[in-house]
């Protein structure tokens, strides 16, 4: 990573810095950052810095670094990332004016690495040293990139910036010409992978949005979705809890959450035309909004709803009949004339209370998109009009018509085998295969509902009839994601479900043999998040959770500890243990309590030859200082007669120094 | 069974990562691998483009590596490469060595680097499997100690014997040549093996390196480390040696005819005079005059049990010490040892030189099986003839006493040393009682020396 630092363009890292204060609205951050840096190339005052500064200051980066992926994973959720790469350059500073202001002129490798650093301060790796300034102006072009700014004049400035960092390091070999030539060789090849990389882009996106979303993230479109009647193939849905209804065991299944209705259909997306939203006032004195206006008709019911917003504003699901959305989570309502209700709240979990009635579906008029049949399919719907017999003038019986008619011909299928040239997958589903997936049945019923001159809309939503006893709560997962068709008959919106009551069975039948590991992931998200939401007044109460897992931590590593006694060469030990209880140590104490001291390399046999009487009673001292090095190192037990031989000896010497030396 | 298989497999794929690893590092210039981060970086904060337009820099990033890639593709300059390394080097020792250029070419070569290989050998599951976790990672984080990467990679740095830093070239002027001085510090002892030796040449762009390269083959030996001990003050103590005609040749026994004696059973035939023999009737032998000279054993145990193999390497640098100290003039040094059989290598008096011995003990290798009873047992047919022992192992027992004892029990002069890596087992210097002292691999020349302070304070 060293790059030659010194031979960068002057200011490079200064224009680095203030494009990037330019593009994430940090201008005066950029400015001031920028300033600091150029300063410290040209300041004649340095300081001499000490590892141990350079490794606070890589501590401090840490913090910061990790403070700021805190904050912003709390705020923003996984879209904190984002957030966190356009603030990387704050964060990594101080390591920059360390690198500038200190006489080495860089950084060393150990005050980057935790493990390097051990190493380095125990002498068994070298330190080595790298310049910070060339990554740091990549950084800064990469967070740059976060910004709001057009992406042909963000290629613009990150090529100058790149250009200007090989610039420095171009190979002296070589005439300027060639390097020259090379640079825009490189800018037109640039130019062209990233064209390419759009246009990619795209026809992925268009391709595979919706597979991709049933994966990593949903979030419904209020004005458009994207169905998977074209696509081929096994549709598979995840198992991940989306939706968690807390409510009575006696609610009526399934509960069915709508979340958007749409109009206009053509290749594949349904779209809700002219679909305006409507801010909807709370009441004066609680958080509480009113959806539509409370009839006594049907029995009032209530829940409380979790669900997950990756953004401020997302739809929301809500029961059929929703008369009133409460909470204080909620900041914001907002409906449309389809019945598409949009709840502004913080992003990540939010908990919002709803009551609803066991009726209708909206209440607004139909518009008129909702009779609306796409040109390609009118040939096919008449078909299907004319088999199914449909009266224009007995809208009820028309609906039950539809109903029966895929009920008698039609299966429910997740797998789409091949392609159909000349023939729309829609009107081949209605006309030869006769088997598909919620969308494909939801879209016919619509388009036929509306040759039978009745209006009708695509719906989208949950059908949730699991409950979790886990959870407390019933669940709706990502397979639980339905779609059906709205009918305006009566003078209301019914729902006509013509999707064979079979589906919710054979989606339960593919469910991942992991969905218990991951529901209980799920919950322990779940309850995360409400913690951090709800829960914080109560941190007490939740700090005894910490307790088994570092109890466990602890017991782990006192484990490994003892582990790597025994782990030690069986024949060390016995030199280490063996004979350390030698009553010699005893005499040697007492001399060292008198201020009789041991010289820096004396050995104990010289050590008590000078200081000691060669016999005391009988008792050779050559003798017990050679039972006593058997016993301490020989490896060999002493006879039950030595060891007393050499406690008695010890014990004579001690008791004549004793008394010697008190009366001295 | 499985977990060798898995441990293959995982090694398989340490050799996978450091080459992929080591090809990334000597390509690609620092800025070169600086804008491959970067482009891998913009690449996967790129992914959603209505988050950030990262791709931008991601195609930006990956064109200029790839065009300077493409720039590297063929180059054949008309050089040729002499390298002369000396006979051998010291571990830990920093020592150069000189590389020769020749430019056949037309122009002049600019901004070349070179750089030097040395034989790799990786090392296989069971060499893997025996050098346990805390032996050269205990300053690592658990997870690497727990999966050994970096013990890998320095049982493969270790392989190598050395770190070759690329150097870079001056200009090699056309149909010139150039001298280039490598420094060269070997981190092991044995033999070091040079394969081929590697030109590069930067693209325009300074990301990527063209590659010549060009066989080379070299070896040099690496010698033990080696620390200034002070020479052994023992007391002389000549042992009486019968010298002859074959000894003379070899010790330097003279054939000094000093008088005639009446024979006594188990003297040799050809010591008879056979003048006197007639004349008296009674055998007669020839006396000589007899040389004494001093010989001293070096015992390497080289039996390492669970000790860390650094822990043998501290055993080796005593040994090399103690061969290259100061010696009286007139004495012998036996190096004894055990590999597959006792070896014992004689120095001094004109037999072979230090040199020559430590060329032997830089490849010496440490043992797993126990067989100093061999050692014993071999010492046995020839202690009469020495004046000391020193014996230096990793462990310490039974029969390791059991033949300190009988040295001491024969009046011989004995220095055990140990080298366990643990500060805690060093005690008090335990000369004269036949007790193993022990010695710090850290701190080898200074405990030696305390040592031996001790031994002149015994002796005294």
């Amino acid at each position: 990573m060293k790059a030659g630092e010194s031979e960068l363009p002057q200011f490079l890292l200064g224009i680095a810095l203030l494009f990037w204060g330019w593009v994430t609205d940090f201008l005066v951050i950029g400015v001031v950052l920028g300033a600091v840096a150029e300063f410290g190339r040209h300041s004649p005052f340095k300081w001499e810095l000490t590892d141990k500064h350079f490794y606070r200051l890589a501590d401090l980066t840490s913090l910061l670094f990790a403070g700021v992926a805190i904050y912003q994973f709390n705020e923003y959720s996984i879209y904190a990332i984002y957030h966190i790469l356009a603030l990387v350059p704050v964060c990594i500073f101080p390591l920059l004016v360390a690198e500038r202001y200190s006489t080495t002129g860089a950084i060393p490798m150990s005050a980057l690495f935790l493990s390097l650093r051990r190493r380095v301060q125990s002498g068994a790796e070298k330190e080595r040293f790298v310049t910070v300034t060339s990554p740091f102006v990549v950084v800064c072009v990469l967070a740059s990139s976060t910004g709001t700014v057009d992406a042909y004049i963000y290629f613009a400035c990150a090529l100058v910036l790149i250009i200007g960092l090989m610039l420095g390091q171009r190979a002296r070999r070589y005439k300027l010409s060639t390097w020259f030539v090379t640079i825009t060789l490189v800018a037109g090849v640039a130019f062209l992978v990233q064209a390419g990389i759009r246009v990619g882009q795209q026809q992925l996106d268009s391709s595979f949005t919706y597979w991709f979303n049933q994966f990593t993230w949903f979030q419904t479109d209020p004005n458009r979705t994207r169905t998977a009647i074209d696509s081929i193939g096994r549709l598979k849905f995840s198992d991940k809890i989306r939706v968690r209804v807390f409510a009575p065991l006696s609610v009526p299944l399934p509960i069915v959450l709508h979340e958007a209705s749409y109009s206009s259909f053509n290749l594949g997306t349904w779209a809700a035309k002219d679909g305006n939203f409507a801010v909807i006032d709370p009441e004066a004195d609680s958080p509480t909004w009113i959806i539509s206006p409370d009839s006594a008709t049907g029995a009032q019911r209530t829940a409380k709803i979790v669900v997950t917003h990756p953004h401020d504003i997302e739809v929301t699901p809500l029961p059929y009949g929703t008369k009133k959305i409460y909470g204080s989570e909620v900041i914001e309502v907002q409906r449309s004339q389809y019945g598409t209700t949009l709840v502004e709240a913080l992003p990540g979990q939010f908990e919002y209370g709803v009551s609803w009635t066991d009726q209708s579906a909206a209440t607004s008029e139909p518009l008129p998109s909702d009779l609306s049949i796409p040109q390609n399919y009118n040939d096919v719907i008449d078909t299907i009009s004319g088999e199914i017999g449909i009266d224009k003038n007995d809208p009820i019986g028309t609906v039950a018509k539809i109903r029966q008619f895929f009920s008698d011909n039609f299966k429910y299928t997740l797998i789409q085998r091949g392609f159909y040239p000349g023939r729309t997958p829609l009107s081949h589903f209605l006309t030869e295969n006769r088997q598909g997936h919620c969308e494909y049945f939801a879209t016919a019923t619509t388009l036929l509902l509306r040759r039978a001159g009745i209006p009708a809309r695509y719906a989208v939503g949950y059908v949730v009839d699991e409950y979790s006893s886990f959870e407390g709560a019933f669940v709706a997962r990502a397979r639980d994601a339905h779609s059906w068709a709205e009918a305006y008959v009566g003078g209301e919106w019914i729902m006509v479900d013509t999707t064979p009551a079979i589906w919710a069975a054979l989606e339960h039948a593919n469910a991942s043999n992991w969905q218990v590991i991951q529901d209980m992931w799920s919950w322990l998200s779940n309850r995360y998040n409400r913690f951090g939401r709800t829960d914080r007044g109560s941190i007490g109460d939740h700090l005894v959770w910490f307790v088994p897992p570092l109890t466990l931590i602890l017991v782990w590593r006192l484990r490994k500890q003892l582990r790597k006694v025994v782990k030690r060469d069986p024949e060390n030990r016995i030199i280490k243990n063996l004979g350390s209880d030698s009553e010699l140590y005893t005499l040697t104490t007492l001399l060292n309590e008198k201020g009789i001291q041991i010289e820096p390399g004396d050995t104990l046999l010289i050590f008590l030859r000078r200081n000691v009487v060669a016999n005391v009673g009988g008792v050779s001292l050559q003798r017990i200082v050679e039972l006593h090095y058997r016993y301490r190192f020989a490896n060999q037990p002493l006879s039950v007669t030595e060891r007393t031989e050499l406690r008695d000896g010890c014990s004579k010497y001690c008791a004549f120094y004793r008394a010697n030396l008190n009366d001295a | 069974m499985i977990r060798s298989w898995i441990l293959t497999r995982v090694l398989r794929s340490f050799r996978t990562v450091s080459r992929l690893s080591l090809w990334f590092e000597m390509r690609f210039t620092a800025l070169g691998r600086l804008l491959c981060t970067g482009a891998g970086a913009a690449a996967i904060f790129g992914i959603d483009p209505n988050q950030t337009v990262a791709l931008q820099l991601a195609a930006l990033l990956f064109a200029a590596v790839t065009v300077a890639m493409l720039t590297s593709i063929r180059w054949r300059p008309r050089l040729e490469i002499q390298r002369v390394v000396p006979d051998t080097v010291t571990v830990d020792v920093q020592t150069t060595y000189v590389v020769t250029i020749v430019n056949h070419g037309a122009h002049a070569e600019v901004g070349l680097i070179l750089a030097d290989c040395l034989a790799t050998q990786y090392p296989n599951a069971d060499e893997f499997r025996r050098t346990s976790r805390t032996h050269s990672e205990g300053r690592t984080n658990w997870f690497d100690q727990y999966v050994g990467f970096p013990r890998w990679l320095l049982m493969v740095r270790k392989s190598r014997g050395a770190r070759l830093e690329p150097i870079s070239i001056p200009i090699i002027p056309a149909r010139g040549s150039v001298n280039v001085t490598a420094p060269l510090r070997a981190i092991r002892r044995g033999k070091l093996v040079f394969t081929n030796v590697e030109l590069r040449r930067p693209d325009p762009l300074g990301l990527f390196f063209a590659r010549h390269k060009i066989e080379q083959y070299a070896e040099l030996v690496s010698l033990p480390k080696r620390y200034p001990i002070p020479p052994l003050s023992w007391v002389s103590e000549r042992h009486f040696h019968r010298g002859g005609l074959a000894l003379a040749t070899t010790v330097g026994d003279s054939e000094e005819f000093i008088g005639l004696r009446e024979y006594r059973p188990g003297d040799p035939l050809r010591h008879i005079h056979w003048r006197s023999f007639a004349k008296r009737g009674q055998p007669v032998v020839k006396v000589h005059q007899d040389e004494y000279f001093d010989r001293h054993a070096l015992v390497i145990d080289t039996f390492l049990g669970h000790c860390a193999p650094s822990d043998f390497e501290a055993v080796i640098s005593i040994a090399a010490s103690f061969i290259q100290s100061e010696r009286p003039s007139d004495s012998i040094l036996d190096l004894v040892f055990i590999e597959q059989n006792v070896w014992r290598l004689t120095t001094g008096r004109g037999l072979s030189n230090n040199c020559q011995i430590l060329l032997q003990l830089a490849q010496l290798e440490a043992t797993q099986t126990d067989k100093f009873s061999d050692i014993t047992s071999y010492m046995e047919r020839y202690l009469d003839r020495l004046a000391s022992v020193i014996m230096v192992g990793t462990t310490w027992g039974l029969t390791r006493q059991e033949f300190v004892n009988e040295l001491r029990h024969r009046q011989l002069r004995c220095l055990a040393l140990i080298t366990p890596d643990d500060p805690d087992l060093v005690t008090y210097p335990a000369t004269g009682l036949g007790q193993p002292n022990t010695v710090r691999p850290t701190h080898i020349a200074e405990d030696i020396g305390v040592i031996t302070q001790a031994l002149v304070g015994h002796a005294t």
